[in-house]
């Protein structure tokens, strides 16, 4: 098993430089504050060792589900429900998760600039605006470098497309997440019956491997190292004993029914057997919530509603039941919330300027709203958050020092998290 | 040393019949699927990668290798992940080249060794063995319990090498 590579630092970064030409010229400390948060960690409860983020792609109506405004005209049809929680209401649709408010965290003044999806959720993923100047790494990978897992199965899953995702930016290739694209099939490949028995493969790969050394010589290039790195992380992870975490099917029928017969309820299955093999960080990706158009029929809005009500409900409930929630932290999040204003085809339009996520678990406290929107869900109204604070915020949960520098390939410094500050009155 | 490669001639026609009527914009849909099918391969349809209906779902293999979903402009990816390396590892597009009835198994099924070994470097990565190549995969054949077997262990050895991966 090998280390983590360091990521390579530069000789007297810029800013240090600059730093120490001031104290000796001008008398005075740059960054003196952002020094001190970077060694003082935010709060000193019980950190989360695995993150589970659900993530609710195409935009989450805010009013529709943590943050309504019954009585108001913006509310529309979605109906209302009070939580187990006094004071905090929920859209009709979350009953499940109302019975259980007292373990979430609802983040109701999240803010953006992003109303474009592409951008919006790479932005909600690293916590930093796309450039094309580098890739950065999103927080399962970051999870795993500042960690440092090791071991035979990935520290990283994504239930989703990986086209879509950020992955591990400008970190080692072996930290960016392995993609289950369907939770039912699991790595199917992986687990065919007329499977690699471990001889044939090794003595296939050594004849391999032998052939291509003159290619190795032709071509010492990152693209081929990478996947020099993926082939190593591949065979590791064929001759693991865990992957049947990888196998919902393994799971008996009672489980899987209070998941629900949805693919989110089966992300949410398959992100609790893999946290429970030891998995750092589970990505569970949801891209139903774009809903431009007649999303208050029952098929849209309300169908999905349901299934993440249900899918999220279980896998709390599962999660403390097998004693996995006081080192697992949840999240639900989503690239921006949904217009209040309805739209003339009865839908919601995209509306970076305020909306809400979820957080339960490790390393926050629950059984709370942090921040508010305005009366109609415009804008935020009390203790805004960006999307970096957010970051900030789940990476502080875990424990992660999201007040370091670590340097890109290219030499700049970039932080976990985005260089927010993380929100302390959430954090246990 | 020559090759013969006759016996590829009637792969070549049906390929050509399978593409016109891919191709015909007046055909039936269903008519076009059923000739496609006859190049199937559990559930997969085997043709050029342009000659496939896009996006493919997820999953498949070219969407595993980064095909854009094209819901966005520049959406494809060339990012390496272990779930590409498991599907060359022992996903049905490696199956597909390693049994009978794909045109690299009948081309050497009855061919002395030395020959097999160039049909399977020259289909696989487009180029002779050098010396010591050819011997490797000579040990290879003559060492495995039966010719199809030394072959298949061949053919997937140089189907995971970065040479096949990458172009040049």
């Amino acid at each position: 098993m090998r280390p983590p590579r360091p990521l390579p630092e530069p000789p007297c970064p810029r800013r240090e430089a600059l730093a120490r030409l001031a104290r000796t010229t001008l008398g005075v400390t740059l960054g003196g504050r952002l020094a001190a948060a970077g060694q003082a960690r935010a709060a000193d409860g019980p950190k989360a060792s695995a993150v589970i983020t659900l993530w609710m792609l195409g935009g989450l109506s805010h009013i529709d589900t943590f943050d309504p405004k019954p009585g108001r005209e913006e509310q529309g049809p979605t109906e209302t429900i009070r939580t187990n929680v006094p004071g905090i209401v929920f859209g009709a649709g979350l009953r499940r998760l109302a019975a259980m408010a007292d373990r979430l965290t609802i983040l109701r003044a999240l803010t953006t600039q992003t109303g474009a999806h592409e951008q919006g959720q790479y932005l909600m993923r690293t916590g930093y605006e796309p450039t094309s100047l580098v890739r950065h790494p999103s927080m399962g990978s970051w999870m795993l470098h500042a960690t440092g897992h090791t071991g035979d199965l990935p520290g990283f899953a994504l239930v989703g497309d990986p086209n879509h995702h950020p992955g591990c930016g400008f970190l080692d290739t072996r930290l960016s997440p392995l993609a289950v694209s369907d939770p039912d099939k699991g790595l199917q490949i992986a687990r065919r019956p007329a499977g690699l028995p471990a001889p044939v493969l090794d003595r296939r790969l050594a004849i391999a491997q032998r052939i291509d050394r003159s290619f190795h010589a032709r071509y010492p290039d990152a693209g081929v190292a990478a996947y020099d790195e993926m082939y190593a992380e591949a065979v590791k992870l064929l001759g693991s004993d865990d992957l049947g975490a990888f196998d919902i099917a393994l799971e008996p029928e009672a489980v899987r029914k209070r998941y629900g017969e949805t693919r989110f309820g089966k992300g949410c299955l398959l992100a609790r057997r893999l946290v429970e093999a030891g998995l750092c960080a589970v990505d569970v990706d949801s891209n139903l919530w774009d809903m431009h158009f007649d999303m208050f029929q029952e098929k849209v809005f309300p169908a999905a509603i349901d299934a993440v009500d249900r899918g999220l409900s279980a896998l709390l409930d599962d999660l403390a039941e097998r004693g996995l929630l006081e080192r697992t932290l949840v999240v639900l999040a989503t690239e921006f919330g949904r217009s209040p204003r309805i739209n003339s085809s009865g839908g919601r339009d995209h509306h970076p300027a305020v909306f809400s996520g979820l957080l339960a678990g490790a390393g926050v406290k629950g059984g709370m709203t942090h921040g508010a929107s305005d009366e109609r869900g415009f804008r935020p109204d009390a203790d805004a958050i960006t999307i970096a604070d957010f970051n900030a915020t789940v990476a502080a949960a875990a424990g992660l020092p999201y007040a370091k520098d670590f340097f890109a390939p290219n030499g700049r410094p970039f932080k976990i998290g985005g260089g927010g500050s993380p929100v302390r009155e959430v954090l246990a | 040393m020559n090759l013969d490669l006759s016996g590829r001639k009637p792969d070549l026609d049906a390929a050509r019949e399978a593409y016109d009527a891919y191709t015909d914009s007046q055909a039936p849909r269903a008519l076009r699927k059923r000739s496609l099918d006859r190049f199937g391969y559990q559930g997969l349809v085997l043709a050029r990668a342009s000659e496939l209906p896009a996006p493919l779902p997820l999953g498949h293999f070219l969407r595993q290798f980064g095909q854009s979903d094209r819901e966005t402009i520049d959406g494809g990816r060339t990012v390496a992940t272990v779930p590409q390396i498991l599907a060359m590892f022992n996903g049905p597009i490696t199956h597909a080249m390693l049994e009978r009835g794909s045109a690299i198994a009948e081309q050497i099924a009855d061919k002395p060794p030395g020959e097999a070994v160039d049909v399977i470097f020259l289909t696989i990565l487009s180029r002779r063995p050098d010396a010591e190549d050819r011997s490797l995969a000579l040990e290879a054949i003559e060492t495995a319990e039966d010719a199809a077997t030394g072959h298949g262990n061949v053919i997937w050895a140089l189907l995971n090498t970065r040479e096949f991966l990458f172009v040049q």
